[in-house]
C-alpha cells in the first residue's frame, strides 16, 4: 500500500469526521443504532455511484450517465422483483447485468467510436432514462420486504448498508484495482501515450472501465431500491452531479490517473449527511438545494484553484 | 560501406532485420523502403537529422505502430510486431525518447506495467513484483531509487533510469535506446554505457539513437545513417569519418550561408531594458539590454530557461519580478495583449499548437493578431482584411493557391511563414523568435534569415532563441548564454563561435583549447523525428 | 503521435455533400417529404406555422448554444436558468413592476448566470459540462428558494403573451423573434471579430491567446449570450403557455444541443455555424411531432434523440486517434 496515494482523501475524511461531530452536537440522538443506520442508508447509494464515477474518472473521462443507470436499474429491480424470493434473486442478477450492459454500451462508443466521453454519456443519460421510463412510466413497483430489510436494517450499531458497501468494495472494487485491468485503468488516465507504448490496449481498458462503472451504478440502483422500496426511473438524476462532486471532493483528479476509493466514499457520505445536518440545524428545506448546489460549485472551484496560482499561461490553458 | 546483413556476424543471422519498411501519416511519408539490421552483441547507432525517420522506425520495431509495408525478422524468423508487449515477449524492448512512465504509479508499478506477475485469480502479486524490481535494480546497479516511490517524485534523470530499467525488465535480446541520455548527467551516462557494454558482451543487440557525437564515438560498433525516411549508408565504427557522416545526414552539402549581418547603428538607444527579471523557479535575475537594429541570440542546453525568457517577455508568464522598460518607459507585462501593446511580437515554438489555427484559412490566420484594428463598430472590414492578408503573403513570399486555403494544407515552411506574416502585419518593435527554423526546409530558413536581417536594418530589435548554433553564430550581434534559468555569459561580436557558445553553455572556462568535443551537429534533442 | 491526423476517407462524391450543413438540410427535406407523404395534413400552412412556432423556442436557445459549442464548450445550465428567469419575470409582474422592467430583469438574470458559467470554464478551467451542470443545480436551488416550490400564479402581461403565441400579419411572433435572433447570430459569427475569435478558440485557444486576444472575454461573451438566450426563451415560453411552472425548462437541455449537432457544428468546437442549427432545430421539431403522431411517449423521444446524437457523433465527431 502506497500511503502517499491516500493523502488526497484527507480532505474528505476530515470533512466527514467534522460533519459527524457537528451532527452529534446538534442532534445527539443520531448516536443511537437507529440514527446511525438512517445516516448510513442515506449515503450508501451515492457512495456506490461515486465508485462508478471514480473508475471512469481514473481513465480520464467522466460518466454523466451514472445517475441514469442508477435510475434504470432501480426501475428494473422494483418492477420485476415481485415477491417470490427465487424470482427476486434472478431479477437482482438481471439488474446487475442490465447496469453492466449499459456501462458496456458507454464504453463501446467512447473507446471504439472515439467520441468525447462526456458527450457520449450525456446522450446515453437520455437513452437510459428513456428506457427506464418505458419500463416504469410512473414511480411505484413492488419490493419484497425481506430484501429491503436485508439491505437497510442493522445489527446493533452496524448498519447492513455499510456491510453491503464493504462487500461491494471488497469483492468487486479491490480485486478489480488489484488486477492488471485496474493497473491499466490508472495508467491510461495517468499517461495515455505512455500506457499505449507500454503495451496496454487503451481502447479495451476504457471499454472495461465504463463497463465496471455500469456495474457499480447498478449496485447503487439496487441499494436505492431497497432504501426507497419503490422504483423511479428519474430518481438518479441528482446522482450524476453529486457523484462527480463526491469524486472531486474525495481527491480524485478530473483528467485521470489519481484517486482512491476512500476519498470519494467519504465524500459521498459527507454530501448526503450534509442535508440531514442542515435539516437538523433548522435550515429551511427550500434552502437545501441551493446550499448543496453552492457546495458543489465551490468544491469544483477549489479543486481547480491551482490554475489561479500557475504562472505559465500555456499551462493554465492546457487540460 | 559494409553489407549490413552478414559481414562478421557470429552465426551470420542478424538478431533483428527490417526490410523495405514503409510508413506514412496522412500524406507525409515517414519511412520509405528502409532497411536496417542489427547483430547480436553490437551497439548499432542510428543517426539522422530531425524528421529522418529514426523515431518512426523505433516505434515500428518495438510494436507501437505497425508498418504499412515491409518485413521484420528476428533471428531469421519473420515476425509480426503488432503490440509492444508482443514485441517484448519476442525479445525487443525500447527506451522511449518521450518518457512512457505514468507519474502517479510507483517505480515498481511502472517497470512491470502490463506484464505484472499475477496469481491464479488474476490479482497482481505485489510482493513478487517488488522482488523482481529489486533484483533488476541490483543487476543493473541502481541502488538509490526506492521501488515504492511515485515516479512524479523522481528527478528527470532518475525517471530516465527507471525508463531504462523498464525496458530491461523484459530481458530483451534486442534493446532500443531512443535518446536515452538526454536527461542524464555525465556520471549517469557513464553508468549507462557500462551497463550497455555489459549487455552487449552478453550478446544483446543494442540499437542506440543519440545526437551527441561524443557519445556515438564512444559506444558505437556500427552506424547507420537515415535521411528522408530511408537508410543511406552503414559504416563500421572503426571506419567512422565524422565529416562524412554529417554529409550523409544532410544529403547534398548545402552551404547554409547567412546574409551579411547589419552593422550595429552607432550610439543607438536601448530599445528594451530588462533588469532583474525573475519568475518563481522559471527565471532568475535576468538582466540585459537590447538595442534598436540589434539581433541578440539566446543559447544554452535544452531546457535552461531560454524558452521561458521569451515567453515571459511576451506576457505568457504571470507575476514577474524585476523591471522591463521599452523605449525607456516602464511596461507592465503579464498577458500577451499587454506585451503586444508594449511593442513585442512573438513567433512561438510550435506552429501547430501555439501558432496557427490549422483548419482555418491563410487570411484568417494572418489577420488574427491585427483584427482589432480592422473592425469598425465590431464588424470586420472585409476589404481591409483582404488587403492585410495579401500584403502579409507578399512580404513573406507565401506560396499558396489562394488566401482561402486552410493553413494545414501548406508545407511546414510555408506555415511558419504565415505565423511570421501575422506579426509583420501587426507591427511591433521587438521580435521574439522561438526556434523559428525547427523543422522547416532550407529555402524557408533562408527567407527567415533575410527577414531577421531586414528587421534589424529597419531599426527593430530581435531576440532569437535557436537550437541551431550555426544560426546564432551567423545572425547575432551578441549571444546571451543561459544555464539553470539565468544568464551566465554574454558573448560579444567577435568571439561568437559554435565552440564558444557550447563551452559557455556547459560552463567550460578555457576557450582557446581546440577540443574535439564540439559536435558538428547542434543539440536538437527533444524533437520527435 | 498526437499530431498524426487520420487519413480522411476519400470517396468519389464531392466533399460539400458531406458537410454537416448540407446533410442537415437534405435530411430536413427528406424528413418533411416522408411526413407529408404519410399524412398530407403535414404540408398544410397551419401545421408548418405550428412547427415554426415551436421551433422558435429551440432555435432561440440554439443561438447561444451554437456560440458556446463553437468554442468547444457546452452550456448545460439552460433548463433552470430559463425557469428562474421566467419565474423572476412573472413574479415581478405580479408585484406590480412594469412589464419592461420585469423582462429586463429576467434577461439580466439570465445573462449574469451565463457570465457565472464562464468564470468556472475560463478562469478555473473546469470542464464546462461539469461546471454548467453544477450551475444548473445551483439555479434549481435558487428557484426553489425564490418560489418556495410554488410557482407564482400570475396573469401573464399581454406583451409577453404576444411574444409566445401572438402573430403579426399571420406570422407567429416567436418566429419573428427567432428570425431576428438568428440574423444577429449569423452576423456575430461571420461578420464580427468576436465571431472570428469564437472559431479560433474552438480550433486552438493557445494560438488565439498568443495573438493577443483575451480568450477569457470571448468565453464570457459566448456564455453570456447563451444565458441571455435561455432567459429570452423562458419569457417566450411563459407567453406561450400563459404560465410559469417548475418543470418548464426540462425539455430544453438536450434538444437544442441535438439541434446544433444535427446542424453540423462540431461538438469539439472550431467549425459549424448557425445556418445549420436552424435546420437542426426544424429537424428536431419535425421528429418530435412525427414521434408524437406515431404515439411514442416522451421517454421514447429521449431514447430517439440520444441515439441520433450518438449516431451523428459517430459520423462527424470522431476524434483523431491518440489525440485524447
Amino acid at each position: 500500500m502506497i500511503v502517499e496515494r491516500y493523502y488526497s482523501s484527507l480532505t474528505a475524511v476530515i470533512g466527514l469526521i467534522l460533519l459527524v461531530v457537528l451532527f452529534v452536537y446538534i442532534q445527539p440522538m443520531i448516536l443511537s443504532p437507529f440514527g446511525v443506520t438512517l445516516s448510513a442508508n442515506q449515503g450508501t447509494a451515492l457512495a456506490l455511484a461515486a465508485l462508478a464515477q471514480l473508475i471512469v474518472v481514473l481513465t480520464g473521462g467522466v460518466d454523466l450517465s451514472v445517475g441514469a443507470i442508477v435510475g434504470l436499474t432501480n426501475a428494473i429491480a422494483a418492477t420485476y422483483m415481485g415477491t417470490h424470493p427465487g424470482i427476486a434473486a434472478a431479477v437482482l442478477i438481471g439488474t446487475l447485468a442490465a447496469g453492466t450492459l449499459a456501462g458496456f454500451v458507454n464504453g463501446l462508443v467512447v473507446a471504439y467510436g472515439r467520441i468525447q466521453p462526456i458527450i457520449v454519456t450525456l446522450a446515453t443519460l437520455y437513452i437510459f432514462t428513456g428506457i427506464g421510463l418505458v419500463i416504469r412510466p410512473q414511480p411505484g413497483g413492488l419490493v419484497p420486504g425481506g430484501f429491503a430489510d436485508a439491505l437497510t436494517r442493522s445489527w446493533g450499531y452496524l448498519p447492513h448498508a455499510l456491510v453491503f458497501l464493504l462487500a461491494v468494495v471488497g469483492l468487486a472494487w479491490v480485486p478489480l484495482m488489484r488486477s492488471r485491468l485496474g493497473r491499466a485503468i490508472q495508467a491510461i488516465g495517468d499517461n495515455r501515450n505512455g500506457a499505449h507504448v507500454s503495451g496496454i490496449s487503451v481502447a479495451r481498458t476504457e471499454l472495461w472501465a465504463y463497463t465496471a462503472g455500469g456495474f457499480f451504478a447498478a449496485c447503487a440502483g439496487i441499494f436505492l431500491t431497497a432504501q426507497t422500496t419503490s422504483g423511479d426511473a428519474t430518481i438518479g438524476a441528482s446522482y450524476t452531479l453529486n457523484s462527480v462532486a463526491a469524486v472531486v471532493f474525495g481527491g480524485a483528479v478530473l483528467g485521470g490517473g489519481r484517486g482512491v476509493a476512500l476519498g470519494p466514499i467519504c465524500g459521498a457520505y459527507f454530501l448526503s449527511l450534509l442535508i440531514s445536518v442542515l435539516f437538523a440545524g433548522g435550515v429551511s428545506p427550500f434552502y437545501q438545494n441551493l446550499l448543496l448546489g453552492a457546495i458543489l460549485v465551490i468544491v469544483l472551484a477549489v479543486a481547480n484553484s491551482w490554475r489561479l496560482r500557475t504562472r505559465h499561461w500555456l499551462r493554465v490553458m492546457s487540460n | 560501406m559494409v553489407d549490413p546483413s552478414t559481414a562478421g556476424a557470429p552465426n551470420g543471422v542478424p538478431a533483428l532485420e527490417a526490410r523495405g519498411i514503409g510508413k506514412h501519416f496522412a500524406g507525409t511519408i515517414a519511412l520509405k523502403d528502409a532497411d536496417f539490421s542489427c547483430r547480436r552483441g553490437e551497439v548499432h547507432v542510428l543517426l539522422g537529422a530531425n524528421g529522418a525517420g529514426k523515431s518512426t522506425l523505433v516505434k515500428i520495431l518495438c510494436g507501437v505502430q505497425p508498418p504499412d509495408e515491409g518485413t521484420i525478422h528476428l533471428a531469421g524468423e519473420p515476425v509480426r510486431l503488432d503490440n509492444p508487449i508482443r514485441a517484448a515477449k519476442l525479445g525487443v524492448a525500447a527506451v522511449f525518447q518521450e518518457l512512457s512512465l505514468c507519474p502517479h504509479l510507483t517505480v515498481a508499478e511502472n517497470i512491470m506495467l502490463a506484464h505484472e506477475p499475477t496469481g491464479a485469480l488474476g490479482q497482481i502479486r505485489g510482493r513478487a513484483l517488488r522482488r523482481r524490481v529489486t533484483e533488476l535494480f541490483e543487476q543493473i546497479g541502481i541502488d538509490h531509487i526506492k521501488p515504492d516511490i511515485l515516479v512524479t517524485r523522481l528527478t528527470l534523470a532518475d525517471q530516465q533510469l527507471v525508463e531504462i530499467a523498464k525496458a530491461l525488465s523484459h530481458e530483451p535480446r534486442t534493446l532500443i535506446v531512443d535518446e536515452g541520455t538526454s536527461a542524464l548527467g555525465p556520471e549517469e551516462v557513464r553508468r549507462l554505457f557500462d551497463l550497455l557494454a555489459r549487455l552487449r558482451d552478453r550478446g544483446t543487440a543494442i540499437i542506440f539513437i543519440s545526437h551527441r557525437m561524443a557519445e556515438v564515438r564512444e559506444i558505437a560498433n556500427r552506424l547507420t545513417v537515415f535521411r528522408n525516411g530511408t537508410d543511406v549508408g552503414t559504416v563500421d565504427a572503426a571506419d567512422m569519418d565524422e565529416a562524412h557522416l554529417v554529409e550523409l545526414m544532410l544529403g547534398e552539402r548545402i552551404e547554409q550561408s547567412f546574409p551579411k549581418r547589419a552593422p550595429m547603428p552607432a550610439g543607438a538607444e536601448p530599445l528594451l531594458q530588462v533588469a532583474h527579471l525573475g519568475a518563481g523557479n522559471l527565471l532568475h535575475d535576468i538582466s540585459f539590454d537590447l538595442y534598436a537594429g540589434e539581433v541578440v541570440g539566446v543559447a544554452g542546453l535544452e531546457g535552461q530557461g531560454q524558452g521561458d525568457l521569451l515567453l515571459a517577455l511576451f506576457g505568457m508568464v504571470r507575476r514577474l519580478g524585476g523591471e522591463v522598460r521599452v523605449h525607456g518607459k516602464r511596461v507592465r507585462l503579464g498577458t500577451p495583449w499587454k506585451a503586444i501593446r508594449a511593442g513585442f511580437a512573438m513567433i512561438p515554438e510550435d506552429r501547430k499548437t501555439q501558432g496557427l489555427l490549422q483548419p482555418q484559412s491563410l487570411r484568417e490566420n494572418i489577420v488574427l493578431a491585427s483584427l482589432a484594428t480592422l473592425t469598425r463598430g465590431g464588424l470586420i472590414d472585409r476589404s481591409r482584411e483582404r488587403a492585410t492578408a495579401t500584403q502579409g503573403m507578399e512580404r513573406m513570399q507565401i506560396k499558396a493557391a489562394s488566401m482561402e486555403m486552410p493553413v494545414q494544407s501548406l508545407s511546414g515552411g510555408n506555415q511558419q511563414k504565415v505565423v511570421l506574416a501575422k506579426w509583420l502585419q501587426c507591427g511591433g518593435d521587438i521580435f521574439l523568435f522561438y526556434d523559428p527554423t525547427r523543422g522547416v526546409d532550407v529555402g524557408t530558413k533562408r527567407v527567415f534569415y533575410e527577414l531577421i536581417g531586414e528587421l534589424a536594418r529597419a531599426g527593430k530589435a530581435v531576440l532569437l532563441y535557436s537550437t541551431e548554433l550555426s544560426e546564432l553564430v551567423g545572425l547575432c550581434h551578441r549571444v546571451l548564454v543561459m544555464n539553470d534559468r539565468r544568464i551566465v555569459e554574454t558573448l560579444e561580436d567577435d568571439p561568437i563561435t559554435e565552440n564558444n557558445i557550447l563551452a559557455a553553455s556547459l560552463g567550460v572556462r578555457e576557450r582557446t583549447k581546440t577540443s574535439a568535443a564540439s559536435p558538428p551537429v547542434s543539440q536538437t534533442a527533444g524533437a520527435a523525428s | 503521435m498526437n499530431t498524426a491526423t487520420p487519413a480522411r476517407q476519400r470517396t468519389a462524391l464531392p466533399a460539400w455533400l458531406f458537410q454537416g450543413v448540407t446533410v442537415s438540410y437534405i435530411l430536413l427535406v427528406v424528413l418533411f417529404a416522408i411526413a407529408a407523404a404519410i399524412n398530407p395534413h403535414y404540408a398544410s400552412w397551419d401545421n408548418i406555422r405550428n412547427l415554426l412556432q415551436i421551433g422558435a423556442f429551440i432555435g432561440v436557445i440554439a443561438v447561444g448554444q451554437t456560440l458556446v459549442i463553437i468554442t468547444g464548450q457546452i452550456d448545460l445550465s439552460v433548463p433552470w436558468n430559463l425557469t428562474f428567469s421566467a419565474i423572476l419575470m412573472a413574479t415581478l409582474c405580479s408585484h406590480g413592476y412594469s412589464t419592461a422592467t420585469a423582462v429586463a430583469a429576467a434577461l439580466a438574470s439570465g445573462t449574469l448566470v451565463g457570465m457565472f458559467n464562464s468564470i468556472g470554464t475560463a478562469i478555473f478551467r473546469i470542464h464546462s459540462l461539469v461546471w454548467t451542470l453544477g450551475v444548473n443545480a445551483l439555479m434549481q436551488g435558487a428557484t426553489l428558494v425564490y418560489t418556495h416550490a410554488q410557482p407564482p400564479r400570475v396573469d401573464v402581461p399581454p406583451i409577453v403573451r404576444a411574444l409566445g403565441s401572438g402573430s403579426l400579419y399571420g406570422i407567429p411572433v416567436p418566429l419573428l423573434v427567432w428570425i431576428a435572433a438568428g440574423a444577429v447570430a449569423l452576423v456575430i459569427l461571420h461578420k464580427t471579430s468576436f465571431g472570428r475569435y469564437l472559431y479560433a478558440i474552438g480550433n486552438n485557444e493557445s494560438a488565439l491567446f498568443l495573438s493577443g486576444v483575451d480568450s477569457r472575454k470571448v468565453y464570457l461573451g459566448a456564455f453570456a449570450t447563451s444565458g441571455f438566450c435561455a432567459a429570452l426563451a423562458g419569457i417566450m415560453l411563459t407567453g406561450y403557455s400563459s404560465q410559469t411552472y417548475l418543470g418548464m425548462g426540462s425539455d430544453y437541455l438536450l434538444v437544442p444541443i441535438a439541434a446544433v449537432i444535427i446542424g453540423g457544428t462540431n461538438i469539439m468546437g472550431g467549425s459549424g455555424g448557425y445556418l445549420g442549427s436552424i435546420s437542426g432545430a426544424l429537424i428536431v421539431v419535425l421528429l418530435q411531432s412525427v414521434l408524437s403522431i406515431v404515439q411514442i411517449q416522451e421517454a421514447g423521444k429521449d431514447i430517439v434523440f440520444g441515439t441520433i446524437i450518438i449516431l451523428l457523433l459517430l459520423l462527424y465527431g470522431r476524434q483523431k486517434l491518440a489525440a485524447r
